[in-house]
């Protein structure tokens, strides 16, 4: 139905910025508010224009009938001492903004977040430390294992964190999932999504063996391809599929 | 503020969309400012202008932030907001598709006496139009610095031929600068409109017809409509 650029001055991230949202055909009004989110990121070095202008995403959103909302999100390293601006950013300033402006739900239930790349990552992290916000969380070709990313392509990046001090921490991945069980907090569905040729196809690999071991159930996808639009756009198809199906 | 630019519908029509946000010190708790509906005002733009001239050359925003009103510019092309054979029809899709879409997605009040409608030049004339052709909708509508005299006055027939009606016509606000060159067809449109007892208000301001002069009509014609001693609805 309509493509839209919110532009405001966020106090989280103390500057103003840019979020592209897709609004599909058949949504309700905005007095009910009943819409479902997906909340996009893009990869590293990428921005909010990043799906609007490669990705395709009008298609399955209008299918499944979900407002689409891509941020710019300036830090998805944690290196700048004001991360946690960012995450509020994410979690509370920009949904409760959303929220008002166009008919969003703010219901678990109705919010799915997901990303590629790093975003994917990113994705799941916010996923698995606010599971009360978000039902579902998907991931297409992400470093899941950042450890062992950090370590291979970024070791000595002063951009980028040191990989020993991921273990333990809320980068970790593989530990907040061992926390959560734990805890037995209702975690949100995961759908993770690879090539067999991309960089990150180990990291899956190794995630998928760990959920299995914890018995979390997931939804997996592969196939041939690379770090790219081709295997994204692919991906983003299947999982408004899987949104729509999963939503019954 | 929060500013949406939109490109909607088929045929396209490119939007801009100012959405007033909560501050803190407002009277108003968060809760209750996010949860309801706001006022509304359309703003149309001049002959060869676009739906961002408002936001590019005026304080439209800080105005709607101040006064806690929604405004939308869409783009009328050259169709100023009709449906001509060519280039577009720009009634149909602005004045109709639009109007019903745009009330729809966002918070926005479908109340007449929270809806307003302005313009500029030959926005303002088409404002009017509009505005006259649907009382039921519109409280009040603002003609600034517009050739109305000169080019027809369609919505002022309207006007004579519906006097004494049970119905209301929306509030016109006239907004002229002294060096205008139509400044004196919009006094005797605006005087008619008196002898017609259609509720009309005037606003005159020295200077040529430029941004600046604009950009303060638009803010008076703003503070006349959302001042509770004299416009908010009236």
């Amino acid at each position: 139905m309509a493509f839209l650029t919110l532009t405001f001055t966020s106090n989280c991230l103390a500057e103003s910025t840019d979020v592209a949202i897709y609004v599909p055909e058949q949504i309700q009004s905005w007095e009910k508010r009943e819409s479902p989110v997906l909340w996009l990121f893009h990869g590293g070095g990428m921005d909010h224009m990043a799906w609007p202008i490669r990705g395709t995403v009008a298609d399955g959103a209008d299918k499944a009938g979900i407002i689409v909302v891509m941020p710019y999100i300036p830090d998805m390293n944690g290196t700048d001492p004001a991360y946690a601006g960012v995450e509020r950013f994410l979690t509370e300033e920009l949904p409760e903004l959303i929220s008002y402006v166009l008919p969003c739900s703010r219901k678990r239930e109705n919010n799915y977040i997901a990303g590629l790349s790093v975003g994917g990552y990113f994705a799941h992290k916010i996923a698995l430390s606010y599971p009360h916000k978000f039902s579902r969380a998907g991931s297409f070709s992400s470093p899941l294992d950042i450890q062992q990313d950090l370590r291979d392509r970024h070791l000595g990046d002063p951009r980028f964190q040191s990989p020993e001090d991921i273990p333990g921490t809320q980068w970790d991945l593989f530990d907040m999932l061992k926390k959560r069980r734990s805890e037995k907090v209702l975690l949100p569905d995961l759908y993770l999504a690879c090539g067999t040729e991309d960089h990150t196809w180990e990291s899956n690999l190794k995630m998928r063996s760990h959920l299995d071991s914890l018995g979390i159930g997931y939804t997996w996808d592969e196939g041939p391809g690379g770090h790219d639009f081709h295997f994204w756009n692919t991906q983003i198809a299947k999982f408004f599929v899987w949104l729509r199906e999963s939503r019954g | 503020m929060a500013r949406i630019q939109m490109n909607v519908g088929a045929p396209v029509v490119s939007v801009d969309v100012i959405i007033p946000e909560y501050t803190a010190g407002s009277m108003q708790s968060k809760e209750s400012f996010y949860g309801q509906p706001k006022p509304v005002l359309w703003l149309f733009h001049d002959h060869s202008g676009g739906h961002s001239d408002w936001v590019r050359y005026t304080r439209i925003e800080l105005y709607a932030q101040q006064l806690g009103v929604i405004v939308v510019c869409p783009h009328g092309h050259q169709g100023f907001y009709r449906d001509w054979p060519a280039p577009a029809q720009t009634e149909s899709a602005v004045l109709k598709r639009l109007w019903r879409q745009v009330r729809e997605l966002f918070p926005i009040s479908k109340d007449r006496n929270d809806t307003y409608l302005a313009g500029v030049g030959r926005g303002g004339y088409e404002a009017a139009r509009f505005a006259f052709d649907h009382p039921d909708e519109v409280c009040a509508v603002g003609v600034l610095q517009s050739s109305n005299g000169e080019v027809c006055t369609d919505w002022l027939r309207s006007a004579e031929e519906n006097a004494g009606a049970a119905w209301e016509f929306p509030l016109c606000w006239f907004g002229c600068s002294t060096q205008f060159a139509h400044y004196q067809a919009n006094r005797c449109l605006y005087e008619r409109l008196g002898m017609l007892d259609v509720r009309a208000a005037w606003y005159e301001c020295k200077g040529p017809d430029d941004w600046f002069s604009r950009d303060l009509l638009i803010g008076r014609f703003l503070n006349f409509c959302f001042d509770p001693n004299n416009g908010r609805n009236i």
